[in-house]
């Protein structure tokens, strides 16, 4: 599954530690997810949209 | 909770049990080195009661159990503090240190039957697990590593 979340990281100059704090998941988590290694769960992937305020479809992209 | 903190709680937990495995099995060959050794402290007090030596036996037998109860709390309690990538890493290697533990088990096995080799102690089998567990995590980790990180 591809995301966009190192683009929405990079926007508000977050390292990947400073949102593994935010969203209480290890800075190994994020480098997982952001390279496309992971799938995150379903809360987990609620609580990044509502970090960056959007919608879970429009941060993950099914490749499908 | 950190996973520096996981980690910490973890070792305070699964050293002492490790430590009480070890000794355990220490105490136990000891036991049974007494019983063909005369001069054994444990042959000495034992000698002509073999109702105590079965019950001591017994409870040598029961002490790496709890240990081995420790251990496993420990790491259940680390997994389930973990966040979900994390754990996700470790029960991989938890599979893998298993299926050391089964393919090991079942060669050796095949092994003594066919080759009249000497028999495997089974209590073995926990420390082929542990390290089975412990190599594969180290490669999975290093794997990860790998992929670096980014600022």
């Amino acid at each position: 599954m591809k995301n966009k979340l190192k683009v929405l990281r990079a926007e508000r100059g977050w390292s990947q530690a400073v949102l593994g704090e935010k969203l209480d998941v290890s800075r190994q988590s994020i480098n997982a997810i952001e390279s496309g290694r992971y799938d995150p769960s379903l809360p987990l992937a609620f609580k990044i949209a509502r970090l960056f305020e959007q919608a879970i479809e429009d941060i993950f992209k099914d490749k499908g | 909770m950190t996973e520096k903190q996981a980690i910490h709680r973890y070792y305070k937990m699964a050293l002492p049990a490790m430590g009480l495995y070890i000794i355990s099995i220490a105490i136990a060959v000891w036991a049974r080195d007494g019983m063909t050794t005369s001069e054994s402290i444990f042959n000495f007090w034992s000698q002509g009661n073999t109702g105590l030596a079965k019950a001591v036996y017994y409870a040598l037998a029961v002490i790496p159990i709890i240990a081995i109860g420790g251990m496993a709390w420990a790491h259940w309690r680390f997994i389930t503090e973990l966040d979900e990538y994390m754990r996700m890493i470790q029960i991989k290697a938890l599979l893998i240190g298993l299926l050391c533990m089964l393919a090991m088990a079942t060669g050796w096995g095949m092994i003594e039957m066919l080759l009249r080799l000497p028999a495997l102690p089974i209590f073995w089998l926990v420390p082929i697990f542990w390290l089975g567990f412990s190599v594969s995590l180290g490669f999975i980790k290093a794997k990860e590593k790998g992929f670096g990180h980014e600022e």
